[in-house]
């Protein structure tokens, strides 16, 4: 081949494969046309027969929290140090491993089972009593948490349809299936509480609440403060963090 | 120049950094106003709100005049903005801590952030499209809950029983709340 064929043959070539990488890499870009309206069909979408009725209970519920327990959220916060307002709520937390690792067995993990248990030896011993997590300092003891509604969604149970618990919140057909379930493994409820007395659990469970109360209202208030329709944006937040966890 | 372009982690990082700056900024002359105009300008870097916006309308969007439709992406941002700085304002300037980005197609990542507050951790994701103006992001998820989604979900709602300028009454009146 004379040499100028064949400089001419590489710059055609050259240029052949320029414009093939360019039209790849037009390829490759999106319009915003392309993003308005895709990813929707993974969306879930819970069905809600009982709407009527759970808006009234979400209604109470609201004022159940801006009214009563927001206010005592905010004295519990403002009256307590942080150090001890966290020690509570690492407590009540460490005590309810056994629901945990429950949840972890039925759904056969194990790792996460041992996971959970070195987690509870830490708290307990290192962590005096639970005040203090002290498993923060072992990055291998956080395993996501598990509860009995995620094992039966884990075994294949859809969530069913949509129910607002009165005082509790937001819930489905299978998780409160699976809050009754969490109550076995439980040290305070029933039936098998380590508290025999119904008013000795009836204040344990209280004081519980009231050291959750500050992350509970800070949860609440993220979703219907900037929500226009509170009760969608709570439902539909619900059923999204609830098909998170199950895929964890 | 080609090889001096950053990645869109990178870039997203110190639009997020960017933000947090200007919320935790103590001078006291700087107006509520001027700071949404500073929050906007340092999100615009990364982040598209007509995308965010028109995808939380979906098929709603059809059903807007373009004066309601200019409105209500005014309105919608601010409220979406709110919403997301909201996990960064609590009392102490938080950590974040971003991961690699995870390749969801050949014009998509997902690029996964831990936000450190003194008592507790938030899982932040970023969803972001290769556009020809850069990645962009079009979708927040805080802790496996799309923004998008949500707000899609709630403006469905409305348009099936309301219309668009009781969207802006409403947006409006959320926003005076605020």
């Amino acid at each position: 081949m004379k040499p100028g064929r064949f400089i001419g043959l590489s710059f055609f070539l050259c240029m052949g494969l320029v414009a093939g990488s360019l039209i790849h890499a037009q390829d490759e870009f999106l319009s915003e046309e392309d993003l308005f309206d895709d990813d929707f069909e993974e969306i879930q979408t819970i069905a809600d027969p009982l709407e009527g009725l759970n808006r009234s209970i979400f209604k109470v519920n609201d004022f159940f929290y801006m009214k009563i327990l927001g206010p005592v959220a905010q004295v519990y916060h403002d009256i307590t140090p942080d150090p001890v307002e966290n020690g509570f709520y690492n407590f009540f937390d460490n005590l309810k491993y056994p629901i945990r690792l429950t949840s972890n067995l039925l759904q056969f993990k194990v790792e996460e089972s041992f996971q959970e248990t070195g987690k509870f030896l830490v708290n307990t011993t290192l962590g005096v009593g639970g005040f203090h997590k002290a498993s923060n300092s072992f990055p291998a003891l956080n395993p996501p948490v598990e509860d009995f509604g995620q094992a039966l969604g884990a075994w294949g149970f859809g969530e069913g349809f949509y129910i607002v618990i009165p005082f509790l919140g937001p819930s489905n057909f299978r998780d409160l299936v699976g809050r009754v379930g969490d109550r076995f493994p439980d040290f305070v409820a029933t039936p098998w509480t380590v508290l025999d007395d119904s008013q000795d659990r009836f204040i344990v469970s209280g004081v519980d609440l009231v050291t959750d109360s500050p992350r509970l209202m800070y949860r609440y208030q993220a979703f219907t403060e900037s929500a226009i329709d509170p009760y969608e944006a709570m439902k539909d937040g619900f059923t999204q963090y609830r098909i998170q966890q199950i895929k964890e | 120049m080609l090889f001096a372009q950053e990645g869109p982690e990178v870039k997203l990082q110190k639009t997020i950094e960017g933000v947090i700056d200007v919320l935790y900024e103590v001078d006291e002359s700087v107006t509520v106003e001027q700071k949404r105009e500073e929050i906007l300008a340092v999100l615009g870097q990364s982040f598209s709100f007509d995308i965010l916006v028109r995808r939380t309308l979906g098929r709603n969007w059809e059903k807007l005049d373009e004066q309601q439709q200019m409105q209500i992406i005014s309105l919608a941002t601010d409220l979406m903005i709110h919403s997301y700085t909201r996990e960064f304002k609590q009392g102490v300037r938080p950590t974040i801590t971003f991961e690699k980005p995870l390749e969801l197609s050949k014009s998509k990542i997902e690029i996964s952030s831990i936000l450190a507050l003194p008592d507790v951790e938030i899982n932040l994701s970023y969803r972001l499209a290769r556009l020809e103006s850069g990645w962009q992001v079009y979708d927040v998820i805080v802790e496996g809950i799309s923004i998008v989604s949500n707000y899609r979900k709630q403006f469905d709602a409305h348009f099936l029983k309301k219309d668009g300028d009781a969207l802006i009454d409403q947006l409006e009146a959320k926003l005076a709340a605020l």
